[in-house]
């Protein structure tokens, strides 16, 4: 079974079932971390869409030797999401009644409370935790996406670690 | 690997709880930027009046604009007319 460097190469080289596969094995992980960072299922999806779309565009400047095309792909991500969110909060502060007010969903029970606990984190923190635990990440991959030094992912995992801890703290008392 | 970190602790089974439904039809086919735009256009916002709405002081503001400039293009006529 092919990897999905292997499947980039293919991709490369002009061949369209490379970007197919990538799209079937990746996109359901990528949305799953925009998700969950952002609460918002259509923009999630659009932006699931300009990931890939941008692959398409750049997948020349893609060099196997500095990291896995899932970090690759997570780096596009993640910079396509913090722009558009800062865009938002930019139109936000000049027009704050024409902007449209997102509708975060949650669910019910536990879900809830796991779900409140993490969007209750700070964007940095949320962001190491969600590609650390639901991503399944290694640290160095999380630095490249993020931008930042290994030391900076690690301290913020464990600060991230100690709030949710600390969030979820009564309801681990209940549940035991 | 970073689970590492997650392991020997209750959080583990707090943060597994937390599963995502993927719209896979959704994803499946790309929207158009001229549809993003219609529904972003299309999208609830917020009433800019609400403030007004709010508060009796501004309710009662509110109704008075009207009465207060009905007054003052009256005050305006009589004065051109003299």
């Amino acid at each position: 079974m092919r990897t999905n460097e292997e499947w980039m190469k293919v991709y490369q080289s002009g061949d369209i079932r490379g970007l197919t596969v990538l799209y079937e094995r990746l996109y359901e992980t990528l949305y799953s971390f925009l998700y969950r960072y952002t609460r918002e299922e259509q923009l999630s999806i659009d932006i699931v869409h300009d990931t890939f779309e941008v692959l398409q565009k750049k997948k020349h400047h893609y060099n196997q030797h500095k990291g896995t095309v899932k970090a690759y792909l997570f780096q596009i991500a993640y910079r396509l999401l913090i722009n558009k969110l800062n865009r938002r909060k930019k139109w936000r502060s000049i027009l704050p009644f024409l902007v449209p007010t997102p509708t975060p969903t949650f669910s019910t029970d536990e879900k809830l409370v796991i779900q409140q606990a993490i969007a209750r984190l700070s964007e940095k923190h949320r962001a190491v935790i969600l590609l650390a635990y639901y991503a399944d990440l290694p640290q160095d991959e999380i630095a490249q996406i993020l931008g930042v030094p290994i030391g900076t992912v690690k301290s913020r995992l464990y600060h991230a670690i100690k709030i949710l801890k600390e969030q979820l703290k009564e309801d681990f008392n209940v549940k035991k | 690997m970073s689970k590492n970190e997650f392991e020997d602790d209750n959080l583990k089974k707090w943060l597994d709880e937390y599963h995502v439904h993927i719209p896979r039809e959704k994803l499946q086919f790309r929207t158009p930027k001229w549809e993003r735009l219609i529904r972003y256009l299309a999208s609830p916002t917020q009433n800019p009046l609400d403030k007004f709405h709010e508060t009796s002081f501004g309710l009662k503001l509110f109704r008075s604009i009207p009465l207060t400039g009905a007054v003052l293009v009256g005050v305006i006529q009589v004065i051109s007319q003299l």
